[in-house]
């Protein structure tokens, strides 16, 4: 694939990676307004998953056991 | 006397670590450290208050900067990709951009404060959390918004521009900035929605 291909895929990638983020924020803001009692557990659940996805794809963890990649 | 190890005698040899593998390591390392930092804050908050917190926080305004961090890493992550395969003026764009979301947060941080002031100071309990953790956050944005700018003042002939190797001083930036939106997807839960 061409390096502007491979751009234009890492693009949407992390286009995709927002829509997820604004997503989980959304259903985290509204689990803490109407899931009062019991709400920690998955507010903490909603955290590690937009943790996840800003490690995975944003900050690429998983280029510390693999090649050089992008 | 044995024979050294070498792939004619049917021994795999380790391939020797990068330049780069090395730098992402070190730069792991040392976000690994922050994390110890901002965990010591956020568990404080729930040994001292448990799940508590004042009626009188700002719900849209936590939201809206949470909202602006995000779109800021989305452009970090933009411009990153874009020095990798040589984009230039992409590069540009989007930093410029990071910068200027980044400097939005702040101002809604210091807008945060000067309401939390008058709601729970820094003399109540959740009031020394509140300031302690969004001010060391807030300390965190200020640095990676340094970093950024002189990435994107170093890189305006494109010299971190082209491939992985070239591109890390930018690689390693914004991963620093992708960090610290890392801790305020803790950090806004912790202090705006656990209930």
């Amino acid at each position: 694939m061409k390096a502007n291909g491979r751009l234009a895929l890492a693009l949407r990638r992390g286009v995709w990676a927002f829509v997820g983020l604004v997503i989980l924020t959304v259903v985290e803001f509204f689990v803490a307004v109407w899931v009062v009692p019991g709400a920690t557990p998955w507010l903490a659940l909603l955290m590690v998953a937009k943790a996840w996805i800003i490690l995975h794809t944003f900050m690429h963890v998983l280029q510390l056991w693999r090649e050089e990649e992008h | 006397m044995a024979a050294r190890p070498t792939p004619a005698n049917g021994h795999v040899l380790a391939r020797p670590w990068s330049r780069l593998q090395r730098n992402r390591l070190g730069l792991w390392l040392f976000l690994l450290s922050e994390t110890f930092l901002f965990g010591a804050l956020l568990s404080s908050r729930y040994y001292m208050l448990g799940v508590s917190r004042p009626e009188e926080l700002n719900q849209p305004l936590g939201l809206a900067i949470t909202f602006v961090l995000l779109l800021s890493s989305l452009s970090a992550y933009r411009a990153e990709m874009a020095a990798v395969y040589g984009d230039l003026a992409r590069f540009r764009r989007n930093l410029l951009f990071t910068l200027l979301l980044g400097a939005l947060f702040l101002v809604g941080v210091a807008r945060e404060w000067q309401e939390a002031f008058h709601y729970f100071p820094p003399s109540t309990a959740y009031g020394t959390l509140f300031f302690t953790t969004t001010g060391v956050h807030a300390f965190h944005v200020l640095t990676g918004l340094i970093g950024l700018a002189f990435i994107l003042y170093l890189n305006r002939d494109g010299r971190f521009a082209g491939d992985p190797e070239r591109a890390w001083p930018v690689e390693g930036v914004i991963k620093y900035w992708h960090f610290v939106d890392v801790a305020w997807v803790f950090i806004y839960p912790t202090l705006y929605l656990v209930s």
